[in-house]
């Protein structure tokens, strides 16, 4: 049996959650397991954006899919992330700085394909400089840091969907 | 057939788009302002991509938005809903130009019947009635006799530059018209810096009639018979049913088949609604089209059990409306709709907030239309539809018993509804009887 049952998928989520797992990768024929525990400058890049309380089929952001059961709540309850396995990220303790996309589309981390990344992780940025492109239409859009500081996360990856409001990057802001 | 649809609206329609996608076992895309974070047709959708804050021009009308959302979301077709873009022939146009199949008509036949002018034109020159009107200005109170005796009295004598009651005279006999003619003359002259008057019949107690039509894209258009929404405030419907009281079977019959074979000529294809003035001898003139889905359309669904948004969908597709329709259109029963507002009832201020109770009808031949919810937010930013209550009885004494029911059982707090006022219209006597024009609602809230 190749495939997982939503029960199955459910389970296994509680248990990486549960031991702090950051990582986590599975093949079944002839089984290959990798398997990754979080550290600090790991917590998951997808815990900060809280739009996805509110869209828990939302595909861009799961990192898992989402078990069916799991969206059958009444409406009155925002139901919790589905989309975000790992607990509380360290970006709420930090109280960064996020660099939100102003507009949907795809985001590039680079000017063009193959050229370097406008910024990476670790880099400081001044208020105004561009951090990356988010294509609309066919229209690269350059998004400009609005704050200075250093680049400490990441929240997306290369030609990932994103939409309005989403969290880009987060400045420790000087 | 599609794999993928995105909604390009909120609210109610949304959420019946997404009821017929699951029902065709369609992939349905939201999309959303962050002022509807919570709203139901995000949480039905399959996927869901805020694209923009609570203002209309920055999130549901801003179509490149809505375009960059469908792109990423990879869908076939966008299905545009009631008002926002869904009769903006460029928005179409760009979805074509994307390769996103738009579920209406043409971008070119939205265009014709969005110039009032032209769309007259056109019906008129296909033999669909028109309301009797001088060709042009007027120049003299000599010519608007010859006008006025031509149409037949009432008239009316409008200014061509501008409007708002301004430059307006209703003539109601040979008498008054050369008086009325310059009174109105020199209004608008004062007001609008040209005097230019043009005329049209006056109908005094005008009844709405409309028509519902389905096109696919092999040249076959069918009607599926009228609704009546003679009851309006300031030109906003709050009442319709079907049939209507006034529309015999051959007069159905008759303009159904002279708008078949219009809107068949010149391409006509999907959803549509051609508007009608119906004057007090019965007779029907032809005033717009609306090249949409309409709010109202449950209505015309209850009495011919023809899903409509689903046949929107299958039409765009390139189903051929025998596929669609399966069979000739049968009209059973009768049915009314009360488009519930979040507005005070006497007052009509809006009425934005918290919905605490929200127990809305069932039983019998009962349908409610609504995306709101116990402990819903109803945000100021857009317009004040909640809920839409559709009943269907045997007759209209039935469907009128039902209503009344049905109103009496749907309890809401929080806000202000227009429920009251519903329920007032539905015990009027003279909407029992049938006595509907569009003055209606002026008679009813009366002077005070």
């Amino acid at each position: 049996m190749n495939t997982m049952n939503p029960k199955e998928i459910k389970e296994l989520i509680e248990l990486l959650v549960e031991k702090d797992i950051a990582e986590f990768e599975l093949e079944r024929g002839d089984l290959k397991l990798r398997v990754k525990r979080a550290t600090e400058a790991q917590q998951s890049p997808n815990a900060a954006p809280t739009q996805y309380a509110a869209a828990p089929q939302m595909a861009y952001a799961a990192a898992a899919a989402t078990p069916t059961g799991q969206h059958a709540n009444a409406p009155t309850a925002a139901p919790s992330s589905a989309s975000a396995p790992v607990s509380a990220p360290a970006v709420v303790e930090e109280e960064l700085h996020i660099v939100r996309s102003p507009i949907v589309g795809t985001f590039y981390e680079a000017p063009s394909p193959g050229a370097p990344a406008f910024v990476k992780v670790g880099d400081t940025v001044k208020a105004g400089q561009p951090l990356c492109i988010v294509e609309a239409m066919k229209l690269m859009n350059e998004i400009e840091a609005d704050a200075s500081g250093e680049i400490v996360k990441m929240y997306v990856s290369n030609s990932q969907p994103v939409e309005y409001g989403q969290a880009l990057f987060g400045i420790r802001a000087r | 057939m599609f794999k993928k649809i995105l909604i390009a609206n909120r609210g109610e329609i949304a959420l019946r788009v997404i009821c017929a996608c699951k029902e065709l076992g369609i992939k349905a895309v939201a999309i959303y302002s962050e002022a509807d974070r919570n709203s139901l047709h995000v949480r039905f959708a399959d996927e869901a991509i805020c694209i923009g804050p609570p203002r209309l021009s920055e999130s549901y009308l801003n179509i490149p938005a809505v375009i960059s959302a469908a792109e990423i979301a990879n869908v076939d077709a966008i299905h545009p809903g009631y008002g926002l873009l869904s009769e903006n022939a460029n928005f179409a146009e760009v979805c074509e130009t994307c390769g996103i199949k738009f579920i209406g008509p043409p971008p070119e036949i939205t265009r014709l019947m969005g110039e009032k002018e032209k769309a007259r034109a056109t019906m008129k020159k296909h033999g669909v009635p028109i309301l009797p009107g001088s060709e042009g200005i007027v120049a003299s109170a000599q010519e608007a006799m010859e006008w006025a005796k031509q149409v037949g009295f009432p008239v009316i004598v409008k200014a061509s530059a501008g409007g708002g009651g301004r430059g307006m005279r209703v003539i109601r006999n040979e008498q008054e018209l050369p008086n009325l003619y310059h009174q109105a003359h020199s209004e608008a002259a004062a007001a609008f810096g040209n005097g230019d008057l043009y005329m049209e019949k006056f109908i005094e107690r005008p009844r709405h009639i409309e028509f519902q039509v389905l096109g696919d894209q092999h040249g076959t258009v069918v009607s599926l018979g009228e609704r009546e929404c003679s009851i309006q405030r300031r030109h906003q419907k709050l009442l319709e049913e079907s049939p209507s009281p006034r529309v015999t079977p051959e007069l159905r019959a008759s303009i159904g088949a002279t708008l078949q074979s219009t809107l068949s000529s010149i391409g006509y294809v999907n959803a549509g609604t051609i508007e009608f003035l119906m004057d007090e001898d019965g007779v029907l003139y032809f005033i717009e089209m609306n090249t949409r889905i309409q709010v109202e359309h449950p209505v015309t669904e209850m009495v011919t059990d023809v899903d409509l948004v689903k046949s929107q969908i299958l039409l765009a597709a390139g189903e051929k409306m025998c596929d669609v329709l399966r069979g000739p259109v049968v009209h059973r029963g009768h049915a009314i709709e009360c488009r519930i507002n979040a507005e005070h009832p006497e007052k009509f201020t809006p009425s934005a907030g918290k919905i605490t109770v929200w127990n809305p009808p069932g039983g019998t031949g009962v349908r409610v239309d609504t995306a709101s919810y116990a402990e819903a937010v109803v945000p100021p930013y857009y317009d004040s539809l909640i809920a839409k209550l559709i009943v269907r009885g045997k007759d209209r004494q039935e469907a009128i018993a039902r209503m009344a029911r049905a109103l009496e059982m749907f309890i809401v707090e929080g806000i202000h509804t227009s429920i009251p006022l519903h329920r007032r219209i539905v015990a009027d006597s003279d909407f029992q009887a049938g006595n509907l024009d569009t003055k209606f609602m002026e008679r009813f809230l009366g002077p005070k």
